[in-house]
């Protein structure tokens, strides 16, 4: 199988994540096979037409020219993973969705959310009275208890 | 040893012309040599090129977080329930398209063909009373096959539609999509007092025209040609008549078979022939007899890729040298999200797309669909994106958490998706999940397929175009409200 395609040699310490990526990238002419082979990432290209005469040198250089593409682009994703977090959850929770809060519910979404609020109380109720660990109380109550001790 | 500062934002890139465009997830965009493009990706950036990326949100250390969540938000969330509902009248037609998607020639005629009153009404009480909220405008399409085959239950339904609006305080645009062939001056007159936008089909000169559409008793060309010249005049001189209701212009569609890819120039010619301002270049989908016929009237990305760059810039060199004016309208939606990041609700064009969500596609036999490429798939694989029944007592919940729905989300949201998440053009493009499973089976295959190939190479060509100060002034002028 290797004669019909090229295997390509990783040291361990790169990331299998990055490497899995770019081997994927070749999945529309490729069939890509990935193993460990003395102590190194075997990554084993072979083209889905068997007629087709690859050069080998070529494709070589182009597997790992987009393997440094993706360990840069891991590199910034990562240096930047909080502050997209932060930034998308700010969009999501963005403060000028009153607009769309003041629309009126129409009858049945009315009776809908009526139903969620009784389903979701009944399971407090329920909740409550299973409580061994106090969880649902208040501050209060459970400090008061510790007093009268 | 200090750390050094991070200054640098997640971005995504791809070589242009020797420089490198790049994005960021704000819909920024900027090219760089590579020498500047280097220093970026080392974190080395120096003065000059940190003030020339500040006002774009590309230097970490000087980001407006209001500005850019907002801007986030209004691009990527500011959505509502659908308000596209899209009638499928009749499922035959009288004209024989060499690319129709949805199998509609006058041969495929057995069954029920033509939805029933009592479906359209359903379809509309349904997108009325449990779709669209109080003072929500939404539109009702009506499609085929060819709608006016069905003319008795249309004329009925546009009535019902006007009547409910009024009694219901929601505003409805209605819009019709016809090959003209069975169009009357009674039935025209109806439409335009209906407030209708009519929406047609034109491949080019009649010849190619005529050799897309073959049509069962004459020229579908001529067809067209004298009505959109009709409703052209009404359009035009709807303000010397005083009219209580407004016309629409009416517009047209242009599908790119193998035998358009020739005559880019003689398409355009005859659109503006016709008194259009708007081509839409659209390759085909391959789906239905387009599928069928690929081996025939199908083609490469790259062919079509090239045919388009050619119309584009014939256009431009019209608007440019000759004061002839004509939009290019999927470049002109594309536009509006590169140079003002706003979302025009094209539900293809959207992350995720708006099958089921801001779409809902209504069958001749009340079975409702994400969308309209899910009802023209085979009857077998079309059931996997019904979700719902306009004879069944679905609620809106009941339609959006279906299955379907959730998968053709989670399908084409481009940061789920491993390549597209790493494309320089994410934060323009979406995907149709299934046109995708059309084509592989799978709705989760984007990667590098045809329609990817499409999308990728004219996002090329306006990128390329947009460093050229004129034709960038042309592209602004196209994002106007005008489309």
């Amino acid at each position: 199988m290797e004669n019909n395609g090229i295997v390509v040699l990783l040291n361990r310490d790169e990331k299998a994540e990055i490497i899995k990526y770019v081997a994927y990238t070749f999945t529309n002419g490729f069939y890509v096979f990935i193993d460990i082979k003395n102590n190194k990432y075997s990554i084993n290209l072979v083209p889905k037409n068997g007629n087709i005469i690859i050069n080998k040198i070529k494709l070589e250089k182009e597997f790992l020219l987009r393997l440094k593409e993706e360990k840069k682009r891991y590199e910034i994703y990562k240096a930047n993973k909080g502050l997209r977090d932060f930034l998308i959850k700010k969009a999501i929770l963005g403060e000028d969705k009153q607009e769309n809060n003041e629309r009126v519910l129409t009858p049945e979404e009315e009776k809908e959310l009526e139903s969620i609020i009784k389903e979701v109380e009944n399971e407090l109720k329920l909740y409550k009275k299973k409580d061994f660990t106090n969880i649902s109380k208040t501050w209060e109550e459970t400090h008061a208890q510790k007093r009268r001790k | 040893m200090l750390k050094k500062e991070e200054n640098r934002v997640f971005i995504n890139w791809r070589k242009l012309e020797g420089d490198y465009l790049i994005t960021n997830d704000f819909g920024f965009f900027e090219y760089l040599s590579p020498s500047d493009f280097n220093k970026y990706q080392e974190n080395n950036i120096s003065e000059k090129l940190k003030e020339k990326l500040k006002p774009k949100a590309f230097i970490r250390t000087c980001l407006d977080f209001d500005a850019l969540s907002k801007r986030y938000n209004n691009y990527y969330f500011n959505r509502s329930n659908p308000l596209l509902h899209i009638l499928v009248l009749n499922s035959t037609c009288n004209e024989n398209c060499i690319y129709c998607q949805s199998r509609a020639s006058y041969e495929n005629n057995i069954g029920i063909s033509k939805m029933k009153w009592e479906t359209a009404k359903k379809s509309i009480d349904f997108s009325f009373d449990k779709v669209v909220f109080p003072n929500q405008q939404f539109t009702i399409e009506f499609q085929g096959g060819e709608p006016l085959l069905n003319w008795e239950v249309l004329k009925k339904a546009i009535t019902y539609i006007r009547g409910k609006e009024n009694n219901n305080n929601k505003k409805v645009k209605i819009s019709l999509v016809t090959n003209m062939s069975l169009m009357d001056n009674d039935k025209a007159d109806f439409l335009l007092r209906n407030k209708v936008s009519i929406c047609t089909s034109l491949d080019g000169p009649k010849k190619l025209h005529d050799k897309n559409r073959p049509y069962i008793n004459n020229s579908s060309y001529e067809e067209v040609k004298k009505w959109l010249s009709f409703f052209n005049k009404k359009y035009n001189s709807q303000d010397n008549e005083q009219l209580d209701y407004p016309i629409y212009k009416p517009s047209a569609l242009l599908t790119v078979s193998r035998y358009s890819l020739n005559y880019p120039q003689e398409i355009v010619d005859e659109y503006l022939e016709q008194g259009l301002d708007n081509i839409f270049v659209r390759p085909l989908s391959i789906i239905g007899y387009s599928a069928k016929n690929w081996n025939e009237i199908g083609y490469t990305a790259e062919d079509f890729v090239k045919f388009y760059e050619k119309v584009l810039k014939y256009i431009l060199y019209l608007q440019i040298n000759k004061k002839k004016y004509i939009r290019e309208k999927f470049a002109s939606i594309l536009l509006k999200k590169i140079l003002k990041f706003e979302s025009p609700n094209y539900v293809d064009l959207c992350s995720p797309c708006g099958a089921g969500t801001m779409q809902m596609v209504y069958d001749i036999d009340g079975k409702i669909y994400t969308c309209d490429e899910a009802r023209m798939l085979e009857p077998n694989e079309k059931k996997k994106f019904q979700i719902g029944n306009v004879f069944a007592s679905n609620s809106l919940s009941d339609i959006i958490e279906q299955d379907s729905v959730k998968a053709c989300a989670m399908g084409s949201n481009l940061e789920n998706r491993f390549v597209c998440f790493r494309c320089v053009y994410k934060p323009y493009c979406g995907i149709c999940p299934v046109l995708n499973y059309s084509l592989t089976k799978n709705i989760d295959n984007s990667m590098n397929n045809f329609y990817c190939e499409i999308k990728k190479g004219i996002f090329d060509i306006l990128f390329k175009l947009l460093r050229n100060k004129t034709y960038y002034e042309v592209f602004k002028e196209w994002t106007d409200e005008r489309n």
